[in-house]
């Protein structure tokens, strides 16, 4: 399926428009470049007056007034045009987990329903690099896929109530790490001590769509010495960038 | 300063909203009503987004320890200085160490209530606008104080209530105006006719987040699509048949369909509606 042809924009009545690719499910391989789209319109748009542009899987939603829908168009249609044969600018961050039973509750009935051990588990975890396909739902909040097959499972029938901070959860093909206290139904497997969203900050964010993350495993003592790091303002997020890439 | 003794059922500062940031998951928050709220900083002569406490049903009793000047706008409720009522929609003088106590409303749901100059408080992502997870509190807590940015000036005194300010409208049956959502093309057409011919009552949850309407089976689908980006007014349809109305605190992104989409100031009269009333949607082009 050609990627130029196979976008729709959809106006939303007085709030802007948004663009979607339909048969994403066939063609992964979209992804990257409705990336480089996205990045492109963020970079080129910033000069005009734009109220938001975010993305999330095959969709750009930008909200804009009604008479600089035409302008955000043609700068769709020329990102479009040159999203061919570019890279986009990513990232790849190794984050740390602490895969513990007693933080993260769920291990036992996930065990059961997903006929693995704990360690195998926490093996399947880290045994892949998942991709940022957009931020949303909580401040900060990453949508990231895809999960092993192995590790698939539905979301809980009754939510959690209260989800701490820092939890790291699987549902679907997705995995994800709540930014702040909240109800949810994803499963929790492990405390991330790194924080991934900053009020304070002008720049509150430090991943965007289109990197990537992984995930290592640090045991108890590590993840306090991190949660210290955070709060004295010694932690820098760039230590947990991977060279390697 | 002020310190409110009391702070209503909930009370919460807003502005025009957080702005910028909704890639990152940032609802833009801000005043339900935007028209009231713009309204307060109107007839106080503020720059227009001046932030002011948004009162929902009942509302805070609050010492003004400085001579002041503020005004109610929104929702009609009762407001009473050193236990004379006052009027809404009017820039009314309050001597220093003067008792403000706003009561209930009387017709809608959400007032505002603002103070000449503003007052300072926390600022996060260049909004006042409180959030949870973005400013440290999500609402005004009991005790509070705020400072007042402004010093009266003794030859403000003679304030008129502003007559041009509709008031607020209260009908058992809102007429809703939605265009077609960005997810309609997904529903079969036959489904507008029940859509503009169905009476929804709304149901109990009328928050900052969501105005919920009672299930409807007829709506009841089976889509199953990615997480799509999410819009203020957006009208998302469960599987089950049940109508959500997001509202400026939803979240920026969500799983269920978009049905149909607000107009802004169906937004804005939506915040106003109440559990035990009713709205018609009118389909417009």
């Amino acid at each position: 399926m050609n990627f130029k042809e196979s976008y729709e924009v959809v106006i939303v009545p007085e709030q802007g428009i948004e663009i979607i690719w339909d048969n994403f499910h066939q063609n992964p391989e979209f992804f990257e470049r409705i990336a480089f789209v996205y990045q492109a319109l963020k970079s080129e748009m910033n000069t005009f007056d734009v109220v938001e542009i975010s993305m999330l899987y095959n969709k750009i939603s930008v909200l804009c007034p009604s008479d600089l829908i035409e302008k955000v168009q043609s700068h769709l249609a020329l990102g479009i045009e040159r999203s061919s044969g570019h890279k986009i600018q990513s990232v790849h961050w190794k984050i740390p987990v602490f895969y513990d039973s007693e933080l993260a509750k769920d291990y036992s009935s996930l065990e059961e329903k997903l006929n693995l051990t704990k360690a195998e588990i926490i093996a399947l975890h880290q045994s892949r690099s998942y991709t940022i396909y957009g931020i949303g739902f909580l401040p900060g909040f990453l949508y990231m896929g895809e999960l092993d097959e192995q590790l698939k499972i539905g979301r809980k029938l009754n939510p959690d109530l209260h989800i701490e901070s820092g939890s790291v959860g699987i549902t679907g093909a997705q995995t994800g790490v709540y930014t702040v206290n909240s109800p949810g139904g994803w499963h929790i497997i492990g405390h991330c001590p790194i924080p991934f969203f900053n009020p304070s900050s002008q720049n509150p964010a430090w991943a965007k769509p289109g990197d990537v993350v992984s995930f290592f495993e640090i045991d108890r003592n590590t993840y306090e010495l991190i949660k210290i790091q955070v709060d004295t303002t010694v932690f820098d997020i760039k230590e947990y960038l991977n060279d390697s890439i | 300063m002020i310190r409110f003794r009391e702070t209503g059922f909930y009370t919460s500062i807003q502005d025009k909203g957080r702005f910028g940031f909704r890639h990152l998951g940032v609802p833009v928050a801000g005043a339900l009503d935007q028209i009231s709220f713009e309204n307060s900083n109107l007839i106080l002569g503020n720059p227009l987004n001046t932030a002011a406490f948004e009162i929902t049903m009942l509302g805070p009793t609050i010492e003004l320890l400085k001579r002041c000047c503020f005004c109610v706008t929104g929702a009609d409720i009762q407001i009473s200085l050193n236990g004379e009522e006052v009027p809404m929609n009017t820039a009314v003088i309050a001597e220093k160490d003067s008792l403000l106590k706003i009561g209930r409303v009387k017709n809608g749901l959400r007032s505002y209530l603002n103070f000449k100059g503003g007052f300072s408080s926390e600022v996060k992502l260049n909004s006042a606008s409180q959030f949870s997870g973005i400013t440290t509190e999500n609402r005004v807590i009991a005790k509070s104080t705020y400072e007042l940015k402004e010093e009266l000036t003794d030859l403000i005194s003679d304030y008129k209530t502003n007559t041009l300010i509709k008031p607020i409208e209260y009908a058992s049956l809102l007429h809703l105006e939605v265009y077609k959502g960005v997810d309609f093309r997904l529903f079969p057409p036959r489904l507008i006719e029940s859509l503009t011919e169905t009476e929804f009552a709304i149901g109990s949850s009328v928050d900052r987040m969501a105005c919920q309407l009672n299930t409807n089976s007829e709506l009841s689908h089976t889509i199953d699509r990615l997480s799509s980006p999410t819009y203020v007014g957006a009208v998302q349809c469960t599987p089950s048949g049940k109508l959500l109305i997001l509202m400026r605190d939803s979240q920026t992104t969500g799983g269920y369909p978009r049905l149909l989409q607000c107009t802004r100031n169906a937004v804005n009269r939506l915040s106003q509606i109440r559990p035990n009333q009713r709205l018609k949607f009118v389909l417009i082009d």
